[in-house]
């Protein structure tokens, strides 16, 4: 497997190289590190402290390339096929967010690879909670959650959030095919062989009841879906991925739908 | 060649003039409904002291508790304008008044879904969360709102605020004025108030005919079931639905045909209901206009700027913080029969107590 990590000179850069080391050792066998070439110019020593923090990797490799940030890892991101990006949050205050944005989202909305937002790594990744809704992204957070959660021994738990609250005298029936339900989570993890009791069912706001879960939990990394162009063309509605994503206390893990 | 005579083209046709002919038909009776108010306000009068209503509590206790009766606040917000215009409420008992109709205004909507899941036995994803967070969102802006409101009021705030509808009283005047005189002449004044409220409720029906049918539409208009939309928009399309419909409790059931499957998103809730809450006044604010009371417009107008104030920040701030805390609420209120028949009896009491003190 290929892996992109993105080196930060700010101390949320140990942060990703501390994530990418958790990660399971076939995750690791190809990793290419990723600088901007400001950062490295003000930092020479950058790509080797980086390299040593990753001993245990297979091979790995080096790309310097003209900053900022977002701009380096989605260059990179669309000109290589990786299966896994990993990137530490810039940190940014709500205000510096408004003017420039989120690092972490942009690159989200930008490539086509699974993004793990690195944050606050835990010394072993242990418990492991997707959420999932049913609708087009569950099948692929459903496949990258088995195969992380295999690959480092961890507990995977997945988490529904039923956030519909019912009119008066609305027809019945069932969701159409593709519409997020729990139907449609029962029957994904199904085919998946998942145990029915791994599956958490919860009523109630969305970004609410799973960053609750998060935390009460004590989970090490939160898998979510992410729609393909949820960053675009969606005049009036809510990304809810980039706001659990951003407000979520440790590491996420964005899988992009099939 | 034969003119054509597809059925089809002579039903569309037929509909495309029936909507202007209802909104015309509604406004006709909306008006002749005020006069009759007006006309038998005097009768009124004595019930309501017998009551005990007085001042801004007995008004808010009032309002609250007839739009609970009616079903509907915006029939009650009329009302208290015509019983201001007769003399029979003061100012700060009628500001009460409309004030309290908005918040017995979510009681129908609790009632249908309390009903509702009591039909379909349902025990999750209750249609009663809908009515009491209706409630919880009104109540939480509308109370600091009439705060804000009552202290303009009182410091002449609006004060040389006139909406004239001279004109157009002149008009009415001339098409009801014997129909009113001859039916003033024959019916006590308590009945031809009865009369006046039956004629307002027969008037927001006919407006409401004048709706698209969006339960005919093979896709909903928008998909608020499985969409989550942000604060703002759900907020711009409360304004506008309720703008069209005029009523918060007919709005909100016209999420029905918005939502595909008749669900819709909690987190589309709260901003929506915020919407509806500002341009439900926009009836009201007619009918101060019409009532030719000075203080009249100027009530409605200072509860719609200070709710309107009051809103803004929920939906543009902390859009995320009011709805958690509303949801909170609202899941506790219908966590199981006795916790939603516990809260119907809220409703009741609090206006009443209202009125006793």
């Amino acid at each position: 497997m290929q892996t992109l990590v993105y080196v930060d000179p700010s101390p949320r850069g140990e942060w990703a190289l501390a994530m990418a080391a958790l990660l399971p050792p076939a995750w690791r066998s190809s990793v290419r590190l990723v600088a901007t070439a400001e950062d490295l110019a003000a930092h020479p020593g950058l790509l080797e402290r980086a390299r040593a923090g990753l001993r245990e990797a297979g091979s790995v490799v080096e790309a310097v390339l003209p900053g900022p940030a977002e701009r380096a890892v989605v260059a990179e991101a669309n000109h290589r096929r990786y299966d896994v990006l990993v990137v530490p949050p810039a940190g940014r205050g709500a205000i510096a967010r408004m003017l420039k944005g989120s690092r972490v989202a942009t690159v989200v909305h930008s490539v086509r690879a699974p993004v793990l937002v690195a944050r606050r790594p835990p010394v072993r990744l242990e418990r492991v909670l997707a959420a999932v809704s049913g609708g087009s992204t569950t099948a692929a957070v459903v496949r990258m959650g088995r195969a992380l959660a295999e690959g480092v021994s961890a507990e995977l738990r997945f988490l529904h959030v039923a956030c519909e609250v019912a009119l008066p005298h609305a027809p019945g029936g069932h969701p159409a095919e593709g519409v997020p339900s729990i139907e449609g989570v029962r029957r994904i993890l199904g085919e998946a062989g998942v145990a029915p009791d791994r599956l958490l069912e919860r009523e109630g706001l969305v970004i609410d009841e799973v960053l609750e879960e998060f935390e009460g939990g004590a989970h090490h990394l939160l898998v979510l879906g992410a729609r393909r162009g949820a960053g675009e063309a969606a005049w009036g509605r809510e990304d809810v991925t980039e706001r659990i994503l951003l407000r979520c206390p440790g590491s996420t893990l964005i899988v992009p739908g099939d | 060649m034969a003119p054509s005579t597809d059925p089809r083209s002579a039903h569309a046709h037929r509909r495309l003039w029936r909507r202007p002919l209802a909104v015309l038909v509604g406004l006709l009776l909306f008006v002749l409904a005020l006069e009759l108010l007006k006309k038998g306000a005097g009768g009124i009068g004595p019930l309501l002291r017998q009551l005990g209503v007085s001042g801004l509590g007995g008004g808010v206790g009032v309002g609250w508790l007839a739009a609970c009766v009616l079903l509907s606040g915006s029939p009650v917000a009329a009302m208290a304008l015509t019983l201001l215009a007769a003399g029979t409420l003061t100012t700060e008992e009628t500001f009460g008044m409309i004030g309290g109709s908005r918040l017995g205004a979510s009681f129908v909507v609790l009632l249908i879904g309390a009903l509702d899941d009591l039909r379909a036995r349902r025990r999750e994803k209750r249609s009663a969360y809908i009515g009491v967070a209706a409630l919880v969102a009104t109540a939480v802006v509308y109370l600091p709102a009439m705060g804000l409101a009552w202290l303009g009021l009182s410091r002449g705030a609006f004060a040389g605020l006139r909406l004239e509808g001279k004109d157009l009283a002149g008009f009415f005047e001339l098409l009801y004025g014997p129909l009113l005189a001859f039916l003033a002449a024959r019916l006590p004044r308590l009945v031809l108030f009865a009369t006046g409220v039956g004629t307002l409720l027969a008037a927001f029906r006919a407006f409401d005919r004048a709706l698209p049918d969006l339960e005919a539409r093979d896709s909903p208009l928008l998909d608020t079931g499985h969409v989550f939309y942000r604060p703002w928009f759900m907020f711009g399309v409360g304004l506008v639905t309720t703008a069209l419909t005029l009523s918060v409790s007919v709005s909100l059931s016209l999420l029905v045909p918005l939502a595909a499957k008749g669900y819709v998103r909690r987190e589309n809730v709260c901003p929506y209901i915020l919407g509806a809450n500002i341009t439900t006044f926009i009836d009201t604010l007619f009918a101060g206009a019409l009532v030719g009371h000075p203080d009249g417009v100027r009530v409605v107008a200072l509860l719609m700027g200070s709710v309107t104030v009051l809103s803004l920040p929920a939906v543009f701030l902390f859009p995320f913080a009011f709805g958690r805390f509303v949801d909170r609420l609202a899941v506790r209120a219908t966590a199981g029969p006795r916790s939603i028949l516990a809260f119907l009896a809220l409703l009741f009491l609090v206006p009443l107590l209202l009125i006793a003190l």
